[in-house]
């Protein structure tokens, strides 16, 4: 089933109607039942198995040969986006490239957008470690924050050298999707932040 | 006194009055049969045109505008393809399995719970049977889907 050419899913259970995109159900018996969106990656296979050599993988025949990396076109107005019932933020990943690393709010939660040059997998972490709030800047592929001078894998949101070595920085459920789509499950988002973050750069 | 005019005449219709009678019973109910289903018909037509211009006037009431946000009234999904299986079950393989792994370049929606981590290729997720994976991660019931 599609709603406003967005996928719907359908529970055997109750045949109850749910966004896939808002994780809620919006007709049926489970109606405004919640499920929890649980963070995930969009990225190549490579760049995963890099970080996560633990990983398995689904395996079924391929029903399509079209996606890899070549599809990834920054200019093709993808986001990543943020919401959690109340409040939606996204950031288009063309406001993002050249400059890595974004430090921004989600509500009371400071957080940093990441985009990966080479595989344009973007990522969202809550920057606060300890209760402290790092600031990170991003300098020929090198990601640092200011506070202490660690090094960091936005890709992992592992700390990998510096005081800071070890520490985990938690991924926020960010989610990639076309603006079209994103702005009609979010439509009362303000957009003047968006228009900000491409003539700053 | 008695008056031969005056004597009752026989009460009990002639056996053919009695068989026009029920000819004509007969042909009414023969005639209101269909004429009852024309009504019942119309009636359904009516009440699916009256079903249908409700749906289309809350369609509208709700229609997604910037200051309307969608739920459960504005949301009406049309039926694209017949109900399609459940994706479950499905084989699992481990990143060193270099036959049967994607290509490094092919993209994943990925996920790591615990100790656990799992990547779902985007090119097996895609087609009107493959929208939805049910899994089991980390002790958790998830489903993938983009």
């Amino acid at each position: 089933m599609l709603w406003e050419n967005s996928l719907v899913m359908v529970d055997s259970e109750t045949n109850s109607l749910w966004s896939h995109l808002l994780g809620e159900c919006m007709r049926g018996p489970l109606t405004g039942k919640k499920l929890e969106v649980i963070p995930s990656m969009m990225t190549t296979w490579g760049v995963w198995k890099s970080r996560n050599p633990d990983s398995t993988v689904a395996v079924m025949p391929r029903s399509a040969d079209i996606y890899d990396r070549s599809i990834v076109d920054i200019g093709s107005g993808l986001l990543i986006g943020l919401h959690d019932g109340t409040e939606s933020r996204s950031w288009v990943l063309a406001g993002l490239a050249g400059s890595a690393v974004k430090l921004d709010h989600f509500g009371d939660i400071p957080i940093a957008i990441f985009l990966d040059q080479e595989s344009l997998t973007a990522a969202i972490f809550d920057r606060r470690v300890d209760d402290r709030v790092l600031s990170f800047e991003w300098n020929s592929g090198i990601v640092t924050d200011s506070e202490t001078g660690s090094t960091w894998d936005l890709l992992t949101g592992k700390a990998l050298s510096g005081p800071l070595k070890g520490n985990q920085l938690k991924l926020m459920p960010g989610i990639i999707s076309d603006s079209a789509t994103w702005h009609v499950y979010h439509p009362l988002e303000d957009m003047s932040l968006q228009i900000l973050d491409l003539q700053v750069r | 006194m008695n008056d031969a005019t005056s004597e009752p005449a026989d009460q009990s219709p002639p056996a053919r009055s009695r068989a026009t009678k029920i000819a004509t019973l007969l042909l009414i109910v023969a005639l209101a049969v269909p004429t009852l289903a024309t009504a019942i018909a119309l009636w359904e037509e009516h009440t699916d045109k009256a079903a249908a211009l409700a749906e289309r006037l809350d369609r509208e009431a709700h229609s997604i505008r910037p200051d309307n946000p969608p739920g459960p009234e504005s949301f009406y999904p049309i039926e694209v393809v017949d109900r399609q299986p459940i994706v479950e079950g499905f084989r699992l393989i481990d990143a060193d399995d270099l036959q049967n792994t994607p290509h490094d370049d092919e993209l994943v929606l990925a996920v790591r719970i615990g100790d656990e981590a799992r990547a779902w290729p985007l090119n097996v997720m895609t087609g009107p049977a493959r929208e939805v994976f049910n899994d089991r991660l980390g002790g958790r019931s998830i489903a993938a889907t983009w």
